[in-house]
């Protein structure tokens, strides 16, 4: 027997028609996964819960694995061990769903499938990627084509891809300046997760071979090295290419949002995540940054975020989203109003410096402190000051209401008869006094 | 050159009724700039160790190099009428006393491509100067020009320029020159007749008015029938009134000396005898006889004076001189320009309800109209001035009413600010006032109304254009936005060579944008940056800007690329549905075509979103009427729910709620004029903007809960019923076609029927300038086969043939956009692969949804 949790989400069922659908996580082509044992790594998932001594643990599944989750329930339940599967994550699929484990009371959690390693608030988890074949000859020949013995070259695996690296890094033993960035497999609260970015520091150039098919990851890794070279090798096509040319456009798209940001009056903080570390803090800051540019917030917090649902909040101007880093960069054509990064926003409102490199993980914004953005409480005549940003924000609300042509009910004064006051039922919601006595179904 | 310390200038600026504020328009190479400087040489106000430069007011190095104009410059003169001449000056048009006059002259650019800054000059001048090569006559330009001086209700006065090229070149007899003289001035009030609205000055020309001078800006001469007419009635007023209506016209005098009104033999018309005779024994003298002595002898007679060197001259030099010397053209024209133009306080008073937006009697409209330089602040700055610090401008503008200072604190109200909001509005203290001279400022404590100044300090805030009132004006209204007779149908993207000097790009396309009055700097929705102006040339001066002054980094550009309009040729064939995502609401919708001339009312703003909307139903309703046009017409009830316009809520297209008793459709207006301002913006073929489309909403069907018909439901589902629509209504491409005028001589007309053939050009109208071998082919050019067009054209005629091509309008293209192969779909193609759309035609069912 298994339990089943799995949220419902808050707007009405809908099939969305192509033209809706955003892209949020393309989903690796559905392939039957022949051997469940091994591509889950399920030796290793009943290791850890027995070598830390878990009891009830959480299992987080993408959709598209969703359909394996029964089989791997069923192979790691014990007598000992109590295990519940997670579905249908609020946010994206490669984020750790804390909130959803903390309901459950698990010690821990699995998370199944692609994962973004954002680092996670408190819980300790196991992070199985999945093994997806990758075809080694092919990977190396395409690798050893692409550059020469002397390249400095960080080599990205996405997180699927990445049980292949010990094979790879035997075949490329030639190349000396070859580096691997590491993911970590699980983190826990005492250690947070080694540090999973490499310290290249020092070297100035290096290119950068990425071993995955197009996704956001992809996306995130070219935009945040847009000075360097990024190739791209696709196990599932075994076609390797330069990305580096398209990053320009890409550039450019993402500037002409933060030139739409700085127009803009109203912005909307679109919660993105609740489980990556330092989430509070960064929208704390997006709020000082936003109040700093003399404009208005409103926090959303709306789960996934899709066309019709962002276009209800229309006096927003722009959001910016607060995810882990592969989240943040949606590709927001379809979108009423346009959805930056946290770095973006910080481009646009504070003066921050543009760098080409782009820093999509937010929390690695925090670090950053010689921006000058004034906190609440520094202000020398504070009251006077918030009155009047009070009021300014307020102009601005009521500017857009009164520039709508429909601003509710009217009120009709002095045009209708005024109504006659009338006594109304007395009592408790369950049983009105003057309730005929034979409804007795709460009196008992 | 008259040399004046700014402390008299100032002085001179307390005379409003002394002032003349003129520009001088033309047709390029008509010699507007040449002109000008014989104006600034008699009588600019300059630094003296500047004097003597030619082409004063072509401040550029590209515009001195290039010989053309491409910024409007304004420069200040001062003149002073002697008393006989004061006689002519109406009582409104001086001060008592004082006869010195302060001439605010804008020299502005003929090539069509900067037309715009010709708009720009308009609006802060009452008077125009249009000047006209007597040899190629009105071209074009000169057309175009005039028609917005007319619009801006600038009184125009006529100069025929060019009259040594008529003796020398074309060796025109006397009758002949008449002839063609006369030609031009009915020509010019043709125009006049044809656009110039009721309730402006008489802005008619005529020799016999005093409105029309004649001579040559090269040799720097001119000439007015007045003049003569002084002459020979010896400064005489009363005299010279009824001695000047013979000079011209149908007047004619025999050897007796008696006037008659019919030819007949031994007869000659009044201008020739009197006017051209002595002006060709001069020429013959000097340029035929060589009988240099003779002409010297007669020149004497005509009280010229030689110096000893001058004596020696010879042929053209001689000529020149004595022309120079006999009719000097300042003197004429300055004379012309002090008499007939009008003085602020009398033009204000017939321009303020053209000038305002506001109501006309609040107190902003009455200081306007008296001119009043106590009156409240109202000042229009018509277009950014690049000062020598880099980035920075000054905001150039005339103030209308009151006076405006250093120091100063005021309001800056841009072209979206409503009375009584804050949008579009910054209170802001102007740093310093200069006044504007040629290459030169000159820094000014306080600037009083009817004068032109620039304000330092108040760039970051003004996009382009702006009203600026001081702190009392709360209540002010704007001043009404230019109109540009010319639309940016060329377009190029760019992109900076390092992705890094992105953001330099951004700020440098903003300052080109200031800089610019015309030019539009935007993103596509791809991100790409596209600068959009009028023609190949202003593109390329813009991108220089670009790239040199205004970001200082290396571009890459593509190539010009054409803008397209979307539009539809029939109603839809089908109710068209579209479900919200929710699939709660529905909305049952048409496209209907508004035709070319609804469109047109739009654009020139005969049919505005701001007007009331039973008026604007009116005016829709007596000209679209069933009679007319079964497909665009509109009936009473429609017209009067038109709920908006778009794309930018002033577009040419409409939404229009054709409906009966449906519940809850006000609250949803809001969402659908959202959606549809999207679809009108970004049109289902290719993403361009779509033209002459109606929808119509014709049933509604909403979800009974507030929460479940909001924004987030109804913009998309707008936006898909509009794409819909529009494809069940034989959708179709709009190109922009320019009117090309190319002036040649005769045996190169082949040439230039062959090079049109083949850009799917065609000729409308041809004709011979009078006495010249000169032809006029006047065709219409789809712009996107104009690109190259003058070097293949140079090339066809052995480089004797030169096209001005100015967007005329909006043409379908016919061939049907949903044929693979056809040309519009070829556009349609790679117009979506240069946005990064799918390289496919939309499909319907995306958008349509069955019920």
């Amino acid at each position: 027997m298994f339990f089943l949790f799995c949220r419902y989400k808050l707007e009405e069922p809908q099939t969305m028609s192509e033209e809706h659908a955003p892209s949020l996580e393309e989903p690796p082509a559905t392939r039957v996964i022949a051997n469940v044992e091994e591509y889950f790594e399920l030796e290793s998932c009943r290791a850890w819960c027995d070598d830390n001594n878990y009891h009830n643990v959480a299992l987080q599944f993408p959709d598209h694995l969703l359909a394996y989750s029964p089989t791997v329930y069923n192979a790691l339940t014990t007598s000992t061990t109590h295990f519940h599967i997670l579905a249908d994550t609020n946010y994206g699929a490669c984020c750790v769903d804390e909130v959803a484990a903390e309901r459950l009371s698990t010690q821990a959690i699995i998370h199944f499938g692609h994962s973004c390693n954002s680092k996670v608030l408190s819980l300790p988890t196991l992070f199985i990627f999945g093994k997806e074949p990758v075809d080694l000859d092919n990977l190396v020949q395409s690798f050893k084509q692409t550059f020469t013995q002397t390249d400095r070259v960080l080599v990205v695996f996405d997180s699927v891809y990445y049980h292949s690296r010990s094979h790879f890094i035997s075949a490329v033993r030639c190349y000396p300046n070859v580096t691997i960035r590491k993911y970590s497999r699980e983190q826990n609260t005492t250690n947070s997760g080694d540090d999973t970015t490499v310290d290249m520091s020092g070297n100035e150039e290096y290119a950068i071979f990425y071993v995955g098919t197009e996704s956001l990851a992809l996306t995130n890794c070219i935009l945040s090295n847009g000075s360097r070279k990024v190739w791209s090798y696709d196990p599932s096509s075994k076609e390797c290419r330069l990305e580096s040319k398209s990053v320009n456009k890409m550039l450019i798209k993402r500037f002409s949002n933060i030139e739409k940001i700085k127009r803009c009056k109203i912005i909307g903080i679109l919660i993105g995540t609740l489980g990556i570390k330092n989430f509070r803090e960064v929208i704390d800051r997006m709020k000082r940054v936003i109040k700093a540019a003399d404009k208005k917030f409103y926090i959303v917090s709306i789960g996934k975020p899709n066309p019709p649902k962002l276009a209800n909040f229309a006096e927003i101007g722009a959001f910016v989203m607060v995810g882990c880093p592969e989240n943040s960069l949606l590709d927001c054509t379809e979108f009423y109003q346009p959805i930056v990064t946290p770095y973006e926003l910080e481009i646009a409102c504070v003066d921050r410096p543009w760098e080409i490199d782009y820093i999509s993980d937010c929390s690695s914004l925090l670090d950053v402190k010689y921006i000058d953005i004034p906190s609440h409480d520094t202000n020398s005549d504070g009251m006077n000051d918030k009155a009047i940003e009070k009021f300014k924000s307020l102009d601005i609300a009521v500017n857009y209401l009164n520039d709508r042509t429909w601003s509710g009910l009217q009120q009709r004064l002095g045009e209708d008869e005024p109504a006659v006051l009338k006594q109304g039922q007395f009592g408790i919601a369950g049983f009105y006094e003057d309730e005929p006595e034979g409804d007795t179904r709460v009196k008992s | 050159m008259v040399n004046f310390t700014v402390a008299e200038l100032r002085k001179a600026m307390d005379f409003p009724r002394n002032i003349r504020n003129m520009s001088v328009i033309a047709h390029v190479d008509h010699g507007k700039s040449t002109l000008t400087d014989s104006l600034v040489c008699k009588a600019g106000i300059i630094a003296n160790e500047k004097a003597g430069e030619a082409r004063f007011t072509d401040t550029r190095k590209d515009e001195q190099e290039r010989c053309i104009t491409i910024k409007s410059t304004g420069v200040s003169l001062y003149y002073e009428l002697d008393d006989y001449n004061m006689q002519f000056l109406e009582p409104t048009q001086y001060h008592e006393g004082k006869n010195g006059f302060l001439i605010n002259l804008i020299d502005s650019p003929g090539h069509v491509d900067f037309s715009s800054e010709v708009t720009a000059a308009l609006r802060v001048t009452d008077g125009a100067l249009v000047v006209v090569d007597a040899v190629s006559g009105v071209c074009v330009q000169t057309e175009t020009v005039l028609r917005q001086a007319l619009a801006e209700r600038i009184k125009p006065v006529l100069f025929m320029n060019k009259m040594d090229r008529a003796l020398l070149e074309l060796q025109l007899d006397q009758d002949t020159l008449y002839d063609t003289f006369r030609k031009i001035v009915e020509n010019i009030n043709a125009i006049i007749t044809i656009y110039g609205a009721a309730g402006g000055p008489e802005r008619m020309v005529g020799p016999v008015e005093g409105t029309v001078g004649f001579g040559s800006g090269l040799h720097g001469w001119a000439f007015s029938l007045k003049q003569f007419a002084d002459t020979y009635t010896k400064k005489d007023k009363a005299k010279c009134d009824k001695y000047i209506p013979k000079l011209w016209g149908d007047h004619f005098i025999d050897e007796a000396g008696k006037w008659s009104k019919k030819p007949g033999p031994g007869k000659t018309r009044g201008f020739c005898k009197l006017i051209l005779d002595p002006i060709f024994k001069i020429f013959n003298f000097c340029m035929k006889t060589f009988e240099a002595a003779e002409a010297i002898k007669f020149a004497e007679k005509l009280k010229v004076e030689f110096t000893t060197a001058e004596r020696d001259l010879e042929k053209k030099a001689l000529f020149k001189i004595i022309m120079k010397k006999w009719l000097p053209a300042g003197d004429t024209l300055l004379e012309m320009i002090s008499i007939h133009l009008p003085s602020p306080v009398t033009a204000q008073k017939y321009r303020v309800e053209m000038l305002y937006e506001g109501p006309s009697d609040d107190v902003f409209a009455k200081g306007i109209a008296e001119c009043d330089p106590n009156a409240p602040l109202m000042m229009y700055v018509s277009k950014m001035v690049p000062t020598n610090d880099k980035g920075r401008f000054y905001a150039f503008g005339r103030v209308f009413s009151g006076t405006v200072g250093s120091g100063y604190k005021c309001r800056i109200m841009g072209p979206n600010f409503i009375p009584g909001k804050n949008e579009d509005l910054h209170i802001k203290t102007i740093q310093r006032t200069v006044l504007m001279m040629g290459r030169y400022v000159e820094h000014i404590d306080t600037v009083p109304a009817g004068n032109t100044v620039g304000l330092v300090g108040v760039d970051q805030y003004i996009v382009k254009t702006g009203t600026i009132t001081n702190e009392s004006g709360k209540d002010a209204h704007n001043m009404k936005q230019m109109k540009f007779s010319v639309s940016p149908v060329v377009r190029v993207a760019v992109e900076p060579k390092n992705p890094q000097d992105l953001p330099k790009l951004v700020e440098g396309l903003k300052r080109l944008a200031k800089s610019d009055p015309m030019v539009q700097c935007f993103n596509e929705s791809s991100g790409e940056h596209i600068i959009a102006g009028a023609g190949e040339l202003h593109l390329e001066i813009c991108l220089k800007d670009l790239e040199e002054d205004h970001a200082c980094i290396p571009i890459k550009k593509s190539d010009p690329v054409v803008s397209y309009k979307e539009s539809i040729t029939a109603i839809s064939d089908m109710m068209c549905l579209s479900k919200s995502p929710n699939k709660h609401n529905r909305l049952f919708c048409k496209a209907q075509p508004l035709g070319e001339d609804f469109s047109t009312m739009i654009d020139d703003g005969t049919i505005t979103p701001r007007q009331d909307a039973k008026a604007r139903a009116k005016v829709i309703c007596d000209k679209f009427t069933t009679e007319n046009d079964e497909l665009t017409c509109w009936n009473p009830t429609d017209a009067r729910k038109i709920w908006c316009f778009g794309p930018d809520q002033t577009g040419p297209n409409c939404v229009v709620d054709v409906s009966k008793g449906v519940q809850y459709l006000n609250e949803i207006k809001d969402s659908v004029v959202a959606g549809f301002q999207w679809a009108a913006n970004e049109g289902v073929l290719c993403e361009e903007n779509m033209r002459g489309v109606r929808i119509n909403i014709h049933d509604v069907a909403l979800h009974a809960d507030a929460i479940h018909r909001g924004g987030g439901q109804i913009i998309p589902t707008t936006r898909r019923v509009c794409y819909a629509s529009v494809l069940r209504a034989d959708p179709c491409l709009l190109e922009p076609v320019y009117l090309c005028e190319i002036q040649c001589p005769e045996a190169a007309v082949g040439g230039i029927y062959g090079c049109l053939t083949k850009r799917r050009g065609h000729v409308f109208s041809e004709s011979q300038a009078e006495g010249t071998p000169m032809f006029y082919v006047k065709a219409h050019l789809p712009v996107m086969e104009s690109f190259g067009f003058s070097s293949a054209l140079r090339a066809a005629t052995g480089g004797q043939a030169f096209p001005q091509c100015v967007f005329d309008h909006w043409a379908e293209m016919t061939d049907n956009p949903m044929k693979e192969g056809s040309k519009t779909h070829t556009i349609i193609m790679g117009t979506r692969k240069r946005k990064g759309l799918k390289i496919e035609l939309p499909v319907f069912d995306n958008y349509y949804d069955k019920l």
